[in-house]
């Protein structure tokens, strides 16, 4: 009972809990009924979704499926599933809601009943967006997290707020109102344009479904558009330094943590199995030809190095954080685009990885905004002395954000440039620029804040962190050492299920390499060889 | 079909709805004459000593709700009848036929007005706008010391105009239901004799609307003369069976159109609505944004399906498609940056009877099918939308605007919530009513092949995305103008607080179950 049901149970639960602190009134007397009663749906929440790991089996592809007609007159269902690629995505957003939750207590001040609310309603929207497996519920879940998003914003944001918002919510509305048309145009394939027989909205039913390439392209550009925008992949990025800094620090918690990878998901999970046809899509400008699959590379590659350099010379902690996303989501969006088993696992475990170690910078900054009112990195120095506790802290997640073996970073980008040598070895050289570039922005910055004199008066007195804010980020810390150390627990998970996406899109790489090329191709030698050292590495990491 | 060509018991039991409504505005005549006859007082305004809270409105109120209900009920029993009987339509009236050929056989037949599901459905809506709007009358007309008794006959009459509209399939009777729908309206914006603006409204409609007529009937006697008929089922024949179409007939189907697209308010024939939606007494907005809207699309519908299908497309697919992008574009800019609350959704009307003519430019049952869909949920956001304006708006004033809505969701929690539930239906965000609507709208253009003016329509909505995010940006996000005298609303009015209530559950029911919403909208068009 609970099994079949827990995937609606986690989406929904958030909700409903939501809707009861709705119909609570709001009085100076029950603050705390609110902050931690939405605290403890989000906890029940999570231990609920702790249930499906250890439930889940892998390799056996979509599991816990809830299949219901929803709307029989457009072929919608209501059809959640989970399989290796989402398991983990859905963990870490039950994973940081309550953390997030429990970081805003107290920080909060006004109309705490509406954030507390629309917290949850947030959470309960992500969740249905790494489940569903129908299209229109994807775009309903997809399109829900948007409102919440831009109170949140809008209401208890900083000085710019009012422009944030607008603008995350306008650029993303964009990128979805497309998604829409071309989910309109696939529906009516899918049934032939009869839309009475055949037609479906089930993702697993619709890959590979037959339809003209240049509609296919079509699709594939409006869906990547949306995606794209919501990663960011550059140059789709500008809306999200304004709505990162200006964000309370939940919201840049879960933004950076969990809203991001909505797109990277929704490229693994719905663009490139629709429409892997078009990735091979041959342009040409002039005299250069290059397939959309290049092209998106290229610009993660562009993406990972612009943001690593603008972080780089930020004055503002949390903006720099915020660009230095922009990178790291870049090398996820390289790692899918590579194709290549170990590039698309590490893509899918960086998603995981960034959330984590993101979300603790977020916190952290986040903490020491509440003592000093201003984030700029200059109004800081010589903070080691003076919080030491806090300094450990950061050192750890800012080491994690880094890449540093042994902690959660590492394994996903390691494998994300190994993986896409095979594909491109010139983008992995750049890329691996871009590695070396966040140890450079992130470690001057740890410099300049922690290192030094205590150049302030005022940062002298600083308390270190108190007992709810170490609450808060400690789940955080040991989360980005456990990852680091046994990566296997996630990758056993994903590869099955990731594999099939793989296999159908090198299949269609190699048929669409020109005929003279494929004569290097069928070679096998090395390559063949350098597979057998990946495996082995890759499963040595295991046993480490 | 029915054979035959003197009105029967079939065909009046039929028109039961219209007959019950037409009943309604007798009584409400008599009670008001029975009323001024006891009452000591002549003058509508010496009222006020004897019935501060205007309580004497009860009657009427009482008497249109029950009128309603009656009709209402009577279409579900039709809709029963036409379900048992298993036919496409319940009765036609004024059944025209064409030339017999020689075994006997008429080349067509139709009644000039077809008692069938689709119209009995714009009957249904019709009615139950009726409800809402005269429900929220009452309160509006309270606060504003407008005790005007006449103005529920008004309401009741422009009705019958519309449900008459949604059977209509001959040009004359079109005509004459637009009339009788439009009349009334003209009084009943110039409802408030002390406001200058709802009297210039009022002669704005009015002129603005006889110049319509008279493309309307002017259009309707070239097509007379060209084919010899009015039935739409004649043009239809005519247009199938004469494939060069004359000049004649071109200039008197566009001059149909262009009366059509005044009363529809599609851009260029839309400069009427922002001066006449704005200064209309807002319940009476409601109604001419929900009512009015309904009634012209079901004739506009009917029009492309039934008679136009034998016209080449380019011929007026091609124009219509042009009205309708720019009623997208000029409804979306001028709403962006609008100050009054009324001003803005009069553009955001605009921008939605674009959305809708994309709809009329797919043609088809399944395009009347999500017009009602799409007619449905719109209605609900707009009356619910403009009786909160009504609600929250100053005695004096009858507009609200964006300054005074600052900082508004801190004293009207409830308000503000269900305004930016309805706003947001209104742009069409999914897990609202609006969405479902879009959607379906989208889909039926995309089948007919029409992509660009699909992808033109998403964008569009991204642009009003702005708009109706400033309603949000007011009320929850922006402090108070500093100046500003706060709203002063008091609490809700009974009818006002049910009329939100409803509003906003359907909206939301809608959009989470959108079955509910689609099933009634594909019973409400059987394949024809």
């Amino acid at each position: 009972m609970l099994e079949a049901n827990i995937l609606s149970l986690i989406t929904f639960l958030p909700v409903v809990g939501a809707l009861v602190l709705l119909a609570i009134p709001e009085n100076s007397s029950n603050q705390g009924l609110f902050r931690w009663g939405s605290f403890g749906i989000s906890v029940v929440t999570f231990l609920l979704s702790l249930l499906i790991p250890f439930k889940f089996l892998a390799g056996e592809g979509l599991q816990f499926v809830i299949r219901l007609p929803w709307i029989p007159a457009l072929h919608s269902e209501y059809f959640m599933a989970l399989d290796g690629v989402s398991l983990w995505l859905v963990l870490l957003n039950t994973f940081l809601f309550p953390l997030a939750i429990l970081s805003s207590i107290g920080v909060i001040s006004k109309k705490e009943k509406m954030y507390y609310f629309l917290l949850l309603l947030l959470e309960g929207a992500i969740t249905g967006v790494f489940l569903a497996q129908d299209l229109l519920l994807f775009f309903f879940f997809w399109e829900a997290v948007l409102i919440p998003m831009y109170f949140l914003i809008g209401i208890w944001g900083g000085k710019n707020r009012l422009y944030a918002t607008t603008k995350f919510v306008l650029y993303t509305m964009v990128g979805s109102m497309l998604m829409l048309a071309a989910l309109i145009a696939t529906y009516l394939y899918s049934g032939g344009f009869s839309a009475v027989s055949g037609a479906t909205l089930a993702i697993p039913q619709l890959a590979g479904l037959p339809m003209p390439e240049q509609v296919k392209l079509w699709c594939f550009l409006a869906f990547f558009l949306a995606f794209a925008i919501k990663v960011p992949l550059f140059p789709f990025h500008t809306w999200l330094p304004d709505a990162h800094t200006e964000a309370p620090t939940a919201g840049s918690i879960i933004l950076a943590g969990v809203l991001l990878k909505m797109g990277t998901y929704g490229f693994i999970r719905v663009a490139m199995p629709l429409f892997p046809e078009a990735l091979f899509h041959q342009f040409s400008i002039g005299p250069v030809s290059f397939t959309l699959r290049d092209l998106v590379m290229a610009l993660s590659v562009i993406g990972i190095i612009y943001g690593a350099l603008v972080a780089a010379v930020q004055t503002d902690v949390k903006r720099l954080v915020a660009y230095s996303s922009i990178a790291h989501l870049g090398f996820v969006m390289l790692g899918l685009f590579a194709m290549t088993q170990q590039a698309v696992d590490g893509a899918i475990l960086q998603m995981v990885a960034h959330g984590i170690s993101t979300g603790g910078l977020f916190m952290l900054v986040g903490f020491i905004y509440e003592r000093r009112h201003t984030r700029a990195i200059v109004d800081f120095g010589g903070l080691a002395a003076v919080m030491p506790v806090y300094y450990n802290i950061f050192l750890i997640i800012m080491l994690s954000s880094v890449g540093l073996p042994a902690l959660n970073g590492f394994v996903g980008e390691f494998l994300i440039l190994l993986g896409s040598w095979k594909a491109n070895w010139l983008m992995t050289v750049l890329a691996t620029s871009g590695v070396i570039l966040a140890a450079v922005y992130l470690l001057y910055m740890f410099r300049r804040v922690f290192f030094g004199e205590v150049t302030h008066e005022e940062n002298k007195g600083l308390k270190d962190l108190g007992r709810l804010e170490l609450a808060s980020i400690m789940p955080l810390v040991l989360m980005a050492f456990f990852m680091g150390i046994f990566p296997t627990v996630f990758l056993a998970r994903i590869t099955p299920d990731s594999t099939p996406v793989v296999e159908r899109l090198q299949e269609l790489e190699s048929n669409s390499l020109p005929p003279d090329s494929s004569a290097v191709k069928i070679l096998p030698g090395p390559e063949g060889a350098a597979d057998g050292a990946l495996l082995a590495i890759e499963s040595s990491g295991g046993a480490l | 079909m029915i054979d035959r060509d003197v009105i029967g018991y079939d065909q009046i039991y039929a028109l039961g709805p219209v007959i019950i409504l037409t009943l309604t505005v007798l009584v409400l005549i008599l009670a008001d004459c029975i009323w001024r006859a006891f009452s000591r007082h002549v003058k509508p305004g010496d009222v006020e000593h004897d019935d501060p809270a205007g309580m004497g409105l009860m009657p009427n109120l009482v008497i249109t709700l029950i009128g309603a209900t009656a009709a209402i009920a009577d279409i579900f029993y039709l809709l029963g009848r036409l379900r048992a009987g298993g036919g496409t339509a319940l009765a036609e009236l004024f059944i025209a036929r064409g030339f017999p050929d020689a075994t006997g056989r008429h080349a067509w037949e139709a009644g000039a007005l077809a008692i069938d599901s689709f119209g009995l459905y714009v009957a249904l809506l019709g009615c139950l706008i009726l409800i809402a709007v005269s429900l929220i009358m009452l309160p509006y007309l309270q606060s504003r010391r407008l005790f005007r008794a006449e103005l529920f006959q008004l309401l009741v009459l422009s009705t019958i105009g519309m449900l008459l509209l949604g059977f209509s399939r001959d040009l004359l009777n079109t005509f004459i239901a637009i009339e009788l729908l439009s009349l009334p309206l003209y009084v009943l914006c110039g409802l408030s004799d002390k406001s200058s603006a709802s009297r210039e409204s009022s002669l704005k409609y009015f002129l603005l609307g006889a110049f319509a007529s008279g493309f309307l009937i002017y259009g309707a006697s070239l097509v007379y003369g060209a084919v010899g008929h009015l039935n739409y089922k004649a043009i239809a024949f005519y247009l199938s069976s004469n494939p060069d179409v004359s000049n004649v007939l071109l200039a008197g189907l566009s001059l149909v159109g262009v009366g059509i697209a005044f009363k529809l308010a599609l851009v260029p024939f839309h400069a009427w609505v922002p001066d006449v939606y704005q200064g209309a007494p807002t319940p009476v907005t409601a109604f001419m944004a929900s009512g009015v809207k309904v009634a012209m699309f079901a004739a506009a519908i009917r029009l492309v399906n039934d008679s136009l299908v034998g016209l080449d497309a380019q011929y007026w697919r091609d124009a219509l498609a042009v009205f309708a992008i720019l009623s997208m574009i000029i409804g979306n800019l001028f709403a962006l940056h609008q100050s009054s609350v009324k001003r803005l959704l009069a553009y955001s009307a605009i921008t939605h009877t674009g959305y809708l003519a994309v709809a009329l430019c797919a043609g088809g049952p399944a395009a009347a099918q999500s017009l009602l869909i799409y007619l449905a949920a719109y209605c609900i956001a707009s009356i619910g939308a403009f009786m909160l304006v009504a609600y929250l708006s100053r005695p004096g004033q009858d507009d609200v605007y964006f300054d005074e809505l600052h900082d508004l969701s801190q004293r009207y929690p409830a308000a503000s919530a269900a305004l930016a539930i309805l706003v947001l239906s209104m742009g069409g965000l999914p897990m609202t009513a609006g969405f479902i609507g879009k959607l379906l709208v989208f889909r039926d253009a995309w089948a007919a092949g029409l992509h660009g003016l699909v992808i033109f329509a998403v964008l569009n909505s991204v642009v009003s995305f702005y708009f109706y995010l400033r309603f949000l940006r007011a009320m929850y996000m922006q402090p108070r103008v500093p100046g500003t005298a706060p709203l002063e609303a008091g609490s809700m009015p009974a009818a006002y607080a049910i009329t939100a209530v409803v509003s906003v559950v359907l909206t939301i029911l809608f959009g989470v179950l959108p079955q509910l919403l689609v099933e009634w909208g594909n019973s409400g068009v059987m394949l024809q």
